[in-house]
């Protein structure tokens, strides 16, 4: 799924939400990587201290760190929605007053199932989104941003 | 070079602690704002040049941030940055006022554009603060060299010498007979680092060609006939200051062309001298022609416009600027009332509406001088309208006849000075006044009871002749008009260009 196939009004409204902050955050650590590494090259490359340039690689190691969580968590999820969707278990939940913007619910099974969740937690913790399990059944709430949110 | 500090607003700490280093490695004082709302509060308590914020922020966000720092007038140039997938926030961002965006991720290209983006923000910041500065320095100003005047226009002027002066530009000023052009060039000189250096005024219509050629130049012993000693021209004179050419329009070709040359090559040579003698000198010039006629019809070359013209500056003619005139009138009953040891403390109302009537076409000159003449006339502590008004306008009546109507004048303005020369024509009588203008008597005294308490702000005008013209900026170029207000017309001189 694309973004702008997140954007389509057919999308349940929690998914284009998610796709949209994790895209938003995707960015905000590439950035991340991109300017550390810029401070690290310029460092070396006029000579300064190991400590110096080892600092702002660190940072940009992390940022890594964040982009792939946030794109393994994407793409676990586009891939269970997309399952979802066409075995009909994908379902927008009306709001019950929690606190979430939006919610949906679907049926995340298989060999695999374990490491998509784990990976779809990852990114939901990332981008204010709270995840509920009752067996197969996961629900994803959108809460307000701000909620959860921490950067590294 | 120190440059006016950078805040960046971004709750990402990746990114702000290695922006901060790229940016203090080009130089800038940075500073960091982990959220929209300590941005705000450094930015009320310290000036930033320019701010990088981020569009989606804790607390305040980009676009709030923007419009907290227009409510409370904080000067500071935005770039927003965004990771919004879309332009549309961007470009909103960009309406309320950003000096541009760019969007995440930050690639190599993207912080090259952003390290090119801080110095134009940066500029354009300075510039307005400087600016800024200028207008509050200039703001109640009466006076500025010799020069007198309070509008709008004259505070223009001003500003205009404050920013040329400093540099050693040539300067051609615009303005009709008696608008002070020479006070102008005075104020330019003593302005700029030449200030210690000598002023050299020369007006290039006084005198005949052969003299003037001898003024600008010199000459050597032995140069003509009669010509028993050597003798240094203005340039020579005016060597490491300034020299003043008024009326330079009428200066005759063959000397416009040694004068050109003499510009060129900052040296001249006197009459009758075979070695080039270096000058350093700032040239000045003035005229009152209109000089689009004057270059086409070969008065004036152009190659010697163009080297005079580097800035062109327009002195708005009094009738523009009455909000001038009782300062000025004031002012000069003053000196001429000590000057010739006079008891004479102010007008009478009837001498006032004649004043603020009057379309001065001779400028501050002629008021100058009425009022010098009005003090020496004067038989009580105050001045009346038959002392102050020039004998043959007390003949004829003829002041009466048109009013001025620049261009960006409003209705008011237009009203205002209807009712005044109407008033005027009949004495003073306000029920008359009130017949001939189509007005009720009772609004006619308030138009002329606010005139005299010193509400008489006219509007401004513009000139077409492409000088600097010192007036509001949105203010279109366009000629002065004259609306008659009655059939008889008057002869008074009207701007040319």
């Amino acid at each position: 799924m694309t973004e702008a196939a997140a954007t389509d009004k057919q999308t349940p409204k929690a998914v284009r939400e998610i796709v949209r902050r994790a895209g938003h955050e995707l960015r905000n650590a590439l950035s991340g990587i991109s300017v550390n590494v810029e401070v690290a090259r310029s460092r070396a490359e006029r000579g300064a201290s190991g400590d110096e340039v080892t600092s702002f690689a660190d940072r940009a190691r992390l940022q890594v760190a964040v982009a792939t969580q946030l794109a393994n968590g994407l793409i676990s999820l586009i891939s269970s929605v997309l399952t979802a969707a066409s075995d009909g278990t994908l379902r927008s939940l009306p709001l019950s007053g929690a606190g979430a913007e939006s919610q949906i619910e679907l049926m995340i099974y298989g060999d695999r199932a374990a490491s998509v969740l784990s990976e779809i937690e990852r990114l939901a913790k990332l981008i204010d989104v709270e995840v509920e399990l009752s067996g197969q059944r996961v629900i994803l709430k959108v809460l307000p941003e701000g909620k959860s949110h921490s950067k590294v | 070079m120190k440059h006016p500090k950078v805040l960046i607003a971004d709750d990402d700490r990746s990114i702000t602690e290695g922006l901060s280093a790229i940016l203090r490695d080009e130089g800038y004082d940075v500073a960091v704002a982990i959220d929209g709302q300590k941005a705000l509060d450094q930015l009320g308590a310290e000036p930033f040049g320019v701010v990088l914020a981020d569009l989606k922020m804790p607390k305040v966000d980009g676009l709030a941030l923007l419009k907290e720092l227009q409510q409370r007038a904080i000067p500071t140039e935005c770039i927003i940055v965004t990771g919004q997938a879309t332009v549309d926030s961007a470009v909103q961002a960009m309406r309320e006022g950003a000096y541009d965006y760019v969007e995440k991720p930050l690639t190599a290209d993207k912080l090259n554009r952003l390290k090119a983006l801080i110095p134009k923000a940066l500029e354009k910041f300075t510039v307005q603060q400087k600016n800024r500065e200028l207008s509050s320095k200039l703001e109640g100003l009466t006076h500025y060299g010799e020069l007198t005047g309070q509008s709008e226009e004259m505070r223009a002027v001003y500003q205009i010498i404050e920013a040329v002066a400093p540099s050693n530009a040539s300067v051609l000023i615009f303005g009709e007979s008696g608008t002070g052009k020479e006070l102008v060039a005075r104020a330019l000189h003593a302005k700029s680092e030449r200030a210690k250096g000598p002023f050299f005024a020369l007006n290039c219509a006084a005198l005949p060609k052969d003299i003037l050629e001898n003024e600008l130049f010199g000459h050597e012993k032995g140069a003509f006939t009669g010509s028993v000693n050597e003798k240094p021209g203005a340039f020579e004179m005016a060597d490491g200051g300034t020299i003043f050419l008024d009326e330079v329009a009428e200066m005759p070709p063959d000397i416009q062309v040694k004068l050109l040359r003499a510009i060129e090559s900052r040296s001249i040579r006197r009459l009758g001298g075979k070695k080039e003698i270096d000058v350093d000198i700032r040239i000045l010039a003035a005229t009152n022609r209109d000089l689009q006629k004057a270059l086409s019809e070969n008065d004036l070359r152009e190659d010697l416009y163009y080297r005079l013209a580097v800035v062109e500056l327009f002195l708005p003619p009094l009738r523009e600027r009455l909000g001038d005139v009782k300062l000025l009138a004031n002012e000069f009953l003053v000196r001429f009332a000590e000057q010739n040891g006079k008891v004479v403390t102010g007008f009478d109302d009837a001498a006032w509406e004649w004043i603020l009537s009057y379309t001065w076409p001779g400028n501050v000159r002629e008021l100058k001088n009425a009022v010098e003449r009005a003090v020496i006339m004067a038989a009580g502590e105050k001045i009346r309208a038959s002392d102050i008004m020039p004998r043959h306008l007390q003949r004829t009546g003829e002041f009466a006849a048109a009013i001025s109507v620049p261009p960006g004048a409003t209705l008011a303005d237009t009203r205002r000075q209807l009712v005044l020369r109407a008033f005027a024509s009949t004495n003073g009588d306000y029920a008359r006044t009130a017949t001939i203008v189509g007005m009720n008597p009772a609004d006619v005294r308030a138009e002329i009871a606010s005139l005299l308490n010193g509400r008489s702000d006219t509007a401004t005008a513009s000139t077409a002749n492409g000088a600097v013209r010192a007036s509001k900026p949105a203010e279109p170029a366009a000629k002065a008009v004259k609306a008659p207000a009655k059939p008889a017309p008057v002869k008074s001189k009207t701007k040319k260009r």
